[in-house]
């Protein structure tokens, strides 16, 4: 049973990281492979916070603000650069990040993480609850999930869809590009910080191990596999890769075996790839389909 | 009401437009000819912000367009299409109009959550909008096709619709009728003739003479960069220095 829980408080914080990063890779067209950073900063400021003493609600939102604020920042040298070069940066500034979060010991514990971290116990049962945490991690997943629809369905989303296709029209039809896609940067930044501190609070221990370059790729396998650009992609794919993921962990490997569990994921996320861009590039739910 | 003056833009060694000044003035339909290459492109890209010129002066009813970036431009009133069609092939015909109509108040985050009445009642008046404007040009039976789907001619008649819905006052046409067939070519002039009715005001690059002489009370020629002749279709046809260029036996002067 409680196997079933941890998996399904995974996919909940992985469908809200993959649907973040789906702001900008599926709907603006911004091939950002940094989106962990948020996702680390989100961690680590609501660990800090709520281990330094502060209620766990406040740290939260803190870390979601941080998140946005350190979204906003990033942007403008980044979208001084254009696809290719975008990319690359991106890539760069999340190991920045992770490497503050190596070096920085006095705030971030350094290589040891930070442990005891707490978790919420809102709804009056015991922190090692994962029934409240997952009720807690699903009500702000679904509120976080149900903002990024809307502005993805209000003209908002359809202007950044505009300026995906076709930037030239966008300015040509009097759409300040930049503007745009800083806007859709910062909000998709404060849905990964929020992400990152259910992950905090949840594992109630991190250390930059966990967001490196494979935790990237582990999301974008997510939007891939979902369909990338449409609402309902990101969850699906989250939820899917999220269950996969852990299923595998729990494969009945003699222990001697253990090691092989990693490679093994390796393989299956692969293989599913693989088979994917022979069969549905577009994802299992494609766009113009929506 | 759009001016330029002395407008230069060079690629290296060569000028593609050579100090051009002319003002379209109260002509509701100004056509822009010249043999391939004579940098009419580039004009219109200058004119619209898309490129910078190297040298000169823009203005529109009096306020200066020097310097200011494309999206600029086009919110102060001038549209362009480009030589070649660009729709955005994955969305429907109709999301191709709803995408560019000006001043949404749900493209601001703050509205879209926090006044999402305000939102969805002018994404109604919009979609009747832009349903009455497909009716116009007889796109509605593809409305919610996606515009990659479309032929070439009609993809260029969505173009125009878009700048139907975006009311600019100046729109900048590059070759409209290029690659079209006769019946769109018809209908597409017939969709400028209206909107020119409805005081919008064109300055039209066009090959096709026919296009030019039902449209252009008024043409701008231009040969190797150089504004060569203004006046009438008529009187252009008869400028020695016109056939010059058409006939290429004009000094290519833009080569240093
Ligand atoms: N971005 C560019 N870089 C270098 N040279 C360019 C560029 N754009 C245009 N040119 C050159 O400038 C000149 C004018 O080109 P332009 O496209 O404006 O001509 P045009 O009058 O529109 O021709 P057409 O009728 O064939 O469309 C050409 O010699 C062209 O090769
Ligand atoms: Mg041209």
């Amino acid at each position: 049973m409680d196997y079933l829980l941890h998996i399904a408080i995974m996919a909940v914080i992985f469908m809200v990281f993959a649907a973040s990063l789906n702001l900008q890779l599926g709907v603006s067209g911004l091939y950002n492979f940094g989106q962990v950073a948020f996702f680390a900063i989100g961690a680590y400021a609501s660990a800090i916070l709520s281990t330094g003493g502060a209620p766990i609600g406040l740290s939260m939102l803190a870390a979601i603000v941080v998140a946005a604020l350190a979204g906003l920042l990033i942007s403008v040298p980044l979208l001084r650069m254009r696809g290719d070069y975008f990319g690359i940066a991106s890539l760069a500034f999340a190991e920045m990040i992770r490497l503050l979060a190596l070096n920085e010991r006095w705030a971030t514990g350094g290589p040891m993480g930070i442990p005891a971290i707490p978790r919420p116990e809102w709804l009056g049962m015991a922190p090692t609850s994962l029934v409240q945490f997952l009720v807690i991690a699903a009500a702000l997943a679904a509120l976080a999930l149900a903002g990024l629809g809307v502005l993805q369905r209000a003209p908002f989303g359809r202007t950044l869809k505009l300026i995906r296709e076709d930037e030239n029209v966008a300015m040509a039809f009097a759409r300040d590009v930049k503007a745009f896609k800083r806007r859709a940067m910062c909000v998709s930044a404060a849905a990964a910080g929020l992400a990152g501190a259910l992950w905090a609070h949840y594992l109630t221990y991190i250390s930059p191990n966990d967001f490196t370059v494979q935790t990237t790729i582990l999301l974008l396998l997510c939007l891939v596999l979902g369909g990338k650009g449409t609402i309902a992609g990101p969850i699906l794919g989250a939820g899917l890769v999220m269950v996969i993921q852990e299923a595998l962990r729990f494969l009945p490997l003699a222990p001697e075996l253990g090691r092989l569990v990693a490679p093994i994921q390796g393989i299956v996320f692969g293989a599913v790839l693989v088979l994917l861009m022979i069969r549905r590039p577009q994802g299992l739910i494609g766009e113009m389909r929506e | 009401m759009l001016e330029a003056r002395n407008i230069t833009k060079t690629f290296g060694g060569l000028t593609a437009v050579d100090d051009v000044s002319f003002a379209l003035a109260d002509t509701p339909i100004t056509g822009l000819i010249g043999p391939n290459g004579s940098g009419k492109s580039t004009l219109f890209h200058c004119l619209s912000g898309f490129y910078g010129a190297d040298r000169g002066e823009l203005s529109l009813a009096g306020t200066p367009l020097t310097g200011l970036a494309p999206h600029k431009i086009s919110a102060l009133g001038i549209a362009r299409t480009f030589q070649f069609a660009r729709v955005l092939p994955f969305m429907s015909v109709r999301d191709n109009l709803l995408a560019v109509a000006p001043g949404q108040s749900g493209e601001r985050l703050r509205s879209v959550f926090f006044a999402p009445r305000a939102v969805r009642r002018q994404e109604r008046a919009l979609q009747g909008q832009a349903d009455a404007i497909l009716e116009f040009l007889r796109l509605d039976p593809l409305s919610g096709t996606p515009a990659g789907h479309l032929s070439y001619g009609q993809q260029k008649l969505l173009e125009i619709g878009r700048l139907l819905i975006a009311r600019p006052k100046v729109v900048l046409l590059d070759e409209p009728s290029a690659g079209v067939n006769p019946a769109l070519i018809k209908q597409i002039l017939k969709s400028i003739k209206e909107l020119s009715r409805q005081g919008l005001q064109f300055f039209i690059i066009e090959h096709n003479m026919s296009v030019i002489s039902q449209l252009c009370s008024r043409v701008l020629v231009m040969d190797a960069g150089r504004l060569i002749f203004e006046g009438s279709l008529a009187q252009a046809q008869k400028s020695q220095r016109v056939i010059e260029a058409y006939l290429g036996t004009g000094t290519h002067a833009a080569y240093s």
